[in-house]
């Protein structure tokens, strides 16, 4: 380009425009920004206040009668921590531990709670609690919490987190299942699922390098487990045993099971033939029969069993809030599902012993 | 920094050329920096904005990001042709950037699987677009003997950008927990400025009047030029050769060399040492010639290689030896490639040229992406690195003979 003098007013007003624009830009980001940091601390005092005005149980109290363990959403400075709901009045008051997970398991006699730890580089955390809910035992975690679960007397837990690398360069995904070993109160690693011996119904080696396991749903008090195995864009449901350190695929399209207390059916999820989206069914484990659940929605949850009815965590409201309600239903009997827990999510329910 | 609306290239200057570079390049590099502080702000939040806010599965992500690599590449090919045949590569840049801009704001109401891929998908186009458009006008606002150097401080400036980016993203969210919304406005607003630098401080590039519009003969004669074709060649079997970054990555967590949760720091690490030697090996180019110093920046992954074949256990070591490599080998060939293509295209066709060698390395790249996983689930991966590394040191003397003469040009 030539810098002639007829050039000049026309560059001088585009600059202006120019300077125009960032002035408006940031002027209106900043000013816009500030103003949400405002709404959220107005947010966050109003919730304070409101928290302080709820009545709240004693967790001794809630613990000696059948109860479900959640994370509690109501909003307030408790956001996030582990509440306990007693199951005869699961939409009243609450008792809340000092305990904040993204995933949090409980049984009688142990606990396991998924936590990121904020920072420049998040971390993440599992941490192993007993029936008291005192930790016995912590581990780190190579990614975003996904699953916990616990054993029935607390014998064994499971957690399973996303491995993402950075998006800048390839999208790199996988998951990470770890079970440990409970039992003489302390927490002992039994490695992540995918060095464990895994083999397909026909008794071959599953080698596929792309093989991912999560979702562990133990059978009792384990060792024997339920989980999924994904490869090759396919989900099999697969019955492991954490003393053996060994997987066999079960049944095909099954994922994220949980299996019944008496053993005897899996709530899991199968690929809907025809919107390809991921639905609960029911699946009996002698006959094999299926019998799809009345839920509609896509539950990113695996269920927990309450006699013979499940529960599970449906996100509510706005997609991001990370406003969440328990849901029963009956896997078996039909019938719509309804609300149990308001403002919580991830149930285990807890029975105490005589 | 960007005072100079009227650049006037300096044409004709052999070897080492003035000691700065244009307006226009500092220009070109400050937009670049501030849309990939836009990008990189959104690409460190995506996988857990999509997972944990939206509920959508990781691996479903994984496929809405791959779905659209060959759209971009078709994109691409065919915003060059156009921008040299209306002879706008200012004009297609725009576009390329204002759809990306746009792209982000789109973020903030999009909601669901397909909403998101569909944002993403366009994203994706506007990067096609302007990619090869914005080189071009580095190499018309560059001095030939100055083009290393001009690409080394535009892909300096660039990885800034993408270090920031992050950063920004990690910051606000503290600020503002939760408010993905908030986040990606502000992405948009540093997209808007970039476009802004853009629109006002690059000047299309002016054509003597009456000069014969290009014709697309011409573009696609560009697939019979022989220098243009010994490099996208070239390019390609040095793409495919290389492993990429996501693999040699997971390689190092399979040594146990680093953890998970640190997979983050080793792309800081690469764009770090990336950005400290761009202008370097930018300059050296310049003085020694691009093809020695883009075989060299390829021969550099040969000790990564090595390394993570023999001694599985030097833990921090390994990775000191991988990140520098990568940093290396980005440092060394990817302005410096766009410098050969730029220098070696007819300049009515420049901005095709430069699309066609860079599609090249791209397409090159996803096969060797392919190749490795398949060699790996195939064989493992020891004999996957060593098989990728032999080959790699076969191919760098036979590119070095199938690139001979080109010197002639470039000097």
């Amino acid at each position: 380009m030539t810098g002639d003098r007829g050039r000049a007013a026309p560059a001088r007003r585009r600059l202006l425009v120019f300077l125009a624009v960032v002035a408006l830009c940031v002027g209106g980001t900043v000013t816009y920004l500030l103003v949400q940091r405002q709404g959220d601390v107005e947010a966050a005092a109003a919730a304070a206040a409101d928290e302080a005005g709820r009545e709240r149980l004693a967790v001794a109290d809630v613990q000696a009668v059948p109860h479900v363990v959640v994370r509690s959403t109501e909003p307030g400075p408790s956001s996030g921590s582990v509440a306990l709901v007693p199951l005869d009045d699961p939409a009243g008051p609450r008792a809340v531990l000092d305990l904040a997970c993204d995933r949090v398991a409980a049984a009688r006699g142990a606990a396991v709670c998924l936590q990121t730890l904020p920072g420049i580089v998040p971390a993440y955390r599992a941490v192993f609690l007993d029936g008291e809910y005192r930790e016995t035992g912590s581990a780190d975690l190579p990614g975003l919490p996904s699953r916990a679960r616990v054993s029935a007397e607390g014998s064994y837990a499971a957690t399973t987190v996303f491995v993402t690398g950075h998006a800048y360069t390839d999208a790199q995904f996988s998951t990470e299942t770890v079970v440990t070993d409970l039992r003489d109160g302390d927490p002992t690693p039994l490695g992540n699922l995918e060095s464990w011996t895994a083999t397909w119904a026909d008794g071959t080696r599953v080698d596929a390098e792309d093989r991912n396991f999560w979702g562990v749903s133990f059978v009792g008090d384990g060792p024997g487990f339920y989980a999924t195995l994904g490869t090759g864009g396919a989900r099999h449901l697969v019955r492991g045993d954490a003393d053996e350190r060994t997987l066999t695929v079960v049944a095909e399209d099954g994922a994220c099971p949980s299996v019944s207390p008496d053993g005897s059916t899996v709530v899991m999820k199968e690929t809907d033939p025809v919107s390809r989206a991921a639905v609960l069914t029911a699946y009996d484990v002698s006959t094999g029969e299926r019998t799809r659940m009345a839920e509609g929605r896509a539950v990113d949850d695996q269920v927990a069993w309450w006699g013979d009815r499940v529960l599970y965590g449906v996100g509510s409201g706005l997609a991001d809030s990370g406003a969440a309600d328990v849901w029963v239903a009956d896997p078996l009997g039909g019938g719509q599902p309804a609300i149990l827990v308001p403002d919580a999510s991830s149930p285990s329910v807890v029975l105490p012993g005589n | 920094m960007y005072a100079s609306v009227r650049d006037v290239p300096a044409t004709g200057t052999p070897g080492t050329g003035s000691r700065r570079v244009g307006g226009t390049v500092l220009a070109l590099g400050t937009v670049s920096l501030l849309t990939d502080v836009s990008s990189e702000m959104v690409a460190a939040v995506l996988p857990v904005y999509l997972t944990l806010t939206l509920g959508l599965s990781p691996l479903a992500f994984g496929v809405v990001d791959g779905l659209y690599q060959g759209t971009s590449v078709l994109v691409r090919l065919g915003a060059a042709a156009a921008a040299d045949r209306w002879r706008r590569p200012k004009a297609t840049a725009v576009l390329g950037y204002g759809l990306s801009a746009l792209c982000k704001l789109g973020l903030v109401v999009a909601s669901g699987a397909a909403a998101i891929g569909a944002v993403l998908a366009a994203d994706r186009t506007g990067k096609g677009l302007r990619t090869a458009p914005r080189d071009a006008l580095i190499a018309a606002a560059s001095p030939p003997g100055g083009l290393g150097r001009a690409f080394g401080v535009h892909r300096a400036m660039d990885t800034t950008g993408a270090l920031l980016g992050p950063l920004v993203a990690v910051a606000l969210l503290l600020w503002l927990p939760g408010d993905y919304d908030s986040l990606f406005l502000v992405s948009a607003v540093f997209a808007v400025l970039g476009l802004a630098v853009l629109v006002t401080f690059v000047p299309e590039r002016t054509r003597v009047a009456g000069a014969p519009p290009v014709r697309w003969r011409q573009v696609t004669a560009l697939l019979a030029d022989r220098p243009v074709r010994r490099v996208a060649a070239a390019g390609a079997v040095l793409g495919l050769l290389t492993v990429t970054d996501g693999f040699a990555y997971l390689l190092l967590r399979e040594r146990g060399a680093v953890e998970a949760a640190l997979f983050p720091l080793l792309f800081v690490g690469t764009a770090g040492v990336y950005l400290l030697l761009a202008v370097p090996l930018g300059r050296l180019a310049d003085r020694v010639g691009r093809v020695p110093v883009l075989l060299a920046g390829h021969a550099a992954l040969l000790p990564a290689y090595g390394g993570l074949l023999l001694l599985p256990d030097a833990g921090p070591w390994l990775v000191a030896l991988v990140v520098g490599a990568l940093g290396v080998y980005y440092a060394a060939t990817d302005g410096v490639l766009a410098a050969l293509a730029a220098e070696l295209s007819p300049e009515d066709v420049r901005t095709s040229g430069i699309a066609l060698v860079q599609t090249a390395v791209a397409a090159g790249r996803s096969a060797s992406a392919v190749l490795f996983g398949l060699l790996w689930t195939a064989s493992g991966q020891w004999p996957a690195l060593a098989a990728f590394a032999v080959a790699l040191a076969v191919a760098l003397p036979a590119v070095r003979w199938s690139l001979r003469g080109l010197q002639r040009v470039a000097a």
